[in-house]
């Protein structure tokens, strides 16, 4: 793993998701660029270096993000060490497997965001977001094929089906 | 030749499109500087332009950057404004760059009043293009397009800003006060710069 390479993603991720939110946007879905990069890293790292590039990756989102500082961190470390534990029984290397793993992970991680933000601020009414986050999550996981494919461009290295081929 | 004379025309072009962006922009900010100060001729404060340099990164949580920090004199807790209605308040200060709370911000808490009902309500963000309005008793007689500006209760806000303009009322059985939804002046997708108002 190329861990310069992984700090140039994360700046223009955060680039992109800071300053181009209006034009990347769909009405009420927002992407997250963030979390393929979860994903991606979780289908091809250890467990070290799955913990350390998400809790670096969490922390960039929380850096350009007004909630508590580390909260994006903790959440990505949990979310990636779940999906590296679960990558045996996947066919990592399936576009359709990439897609429906990072709905269904985009998916739980903004529940619990929600929750959090739910708990911290009486404001948000959880199930008012359900939707908001059905379609935030549906988008990420639509662009995952394009990050994928960029990715492994700059981690040429790595394979994301090792014990298939 | 004609290869160089092209690539000059299209040159000047882009010139002339870069300057006319830069007119709308100072344009902009100029006409909002002018009506903010008509309207409070006796008020001791100061105001700083700055332009939207970034967004949140969260889905939950409604925030923006600009490009103005300690160093042109804002402070936390100054209230930023767009066409004379309240877009936010500061809530982080660093040299060049300051963190701005929206409206819309579930963390935001902001206390109004109704224009034509004179009730006083306490408006709050829930993460979406709306705000909703808490504390409306039952018998307010709130309808669809009724204004709400700002209360000096708690002193961090101006008097009689305009915030939002009410889009929904709901009684729901049993509950003690009503549901109100409102929909922000300023749609923050809209605009490139602020005013922020010092005191």
């Amino acid at each position: 793993m190329r861990w310069f390479t992984f700090f140039c993603i994360i700046v223009c991720i955060s680039l992109t998701q800071t300053t181009l939110i209006h034009w990347i946007n769909i009405g009420q879905a927002v992407p997250d660029l963030y979390f393929p990069l979860i994903v991606f890293y979780s289908f091809l790292t250890d467990m070290k270096r799955n913990t350390i590039a998400n809790w670096f990756a969490g922390l960039s989102k929380d850096l350009f993000s007004d909630g508590y500082f580390g909260i994006n961190a903790v959440f990505f470390v949990a979310i990636g060490l779940l999906l590296w534990s679960i990558r045996g029984i996947l066919y990592r290397g399936h576009v359709v497997t990439q897609v429906t793993t990072t709905f269904i992970f985009s998916f739980m991680y903004n529940i619990l965001y929600a929750l959090h933000t739910t708990a911290s601020f009486h404001s948000l009414r959880f199930f008012s977001t359900l939707w908001i986050i059905f379609i935030c999550s549906l988008y990420t996981a639509l662009i995952v094929p394009v990050l994928f494919w960029i990715f492994s461009k700059f981690q040429p290295t790595q394979k994301l089906y090792p014990h298939y081929e | 030749m004609k290869q160089g004379l092209e690539d000059q025309v299209s040159l000047y072009k882009n010139k002339l499109l870069e300057q006319q962006d830069t007119i709308y922009k100072l344009e902009s900010k100029l006409s909002m500087l002018s009506k903010f100060q008509a309207e409070n001729k006796n008020s001791k404060t100061t105001l700083i332009t700055a332009d939207i340099i970034g967004y949140d990164t969260s889905n939950f949580r409604k925030s923006i950057t600009i490009n103005a920090g300690s160093k042109h004199g804002v402070k936390q807790d100054d209230i930023v404004i767009s066409n004379n209605a309240l877009v936010g308040r500061v809530t982080m200060v660093s040299k060049g760059s300051s963190v701005i709370q929206l409206i819309t911000d579930p963390a935001s808490r902001i206390p109004g009043r109704v224009v034509q009902t004179r009730e006083q309500v306490l408006l709050e963000g829930n993460a979406t293009a709306f705000c909703q309005l808490k504390y409306v008793p039952r018998w307010a007689k709130l309808k669809k397009g009724d204004d709400v500006v700002s209360s000096e209760i708690g002193g961090v806000y101006p008097p009689s800003l305009p915030i939002a303009t009410v889009v929904e009322t709901e009684m729901k059985g049993g509950a003690l006060f009503q549901s109100v939804k409102v929909l922000p002046k300023v749609n923050i997708a809209n605009i490139e710069s602020v005013l922020v108002v010092t005191h």
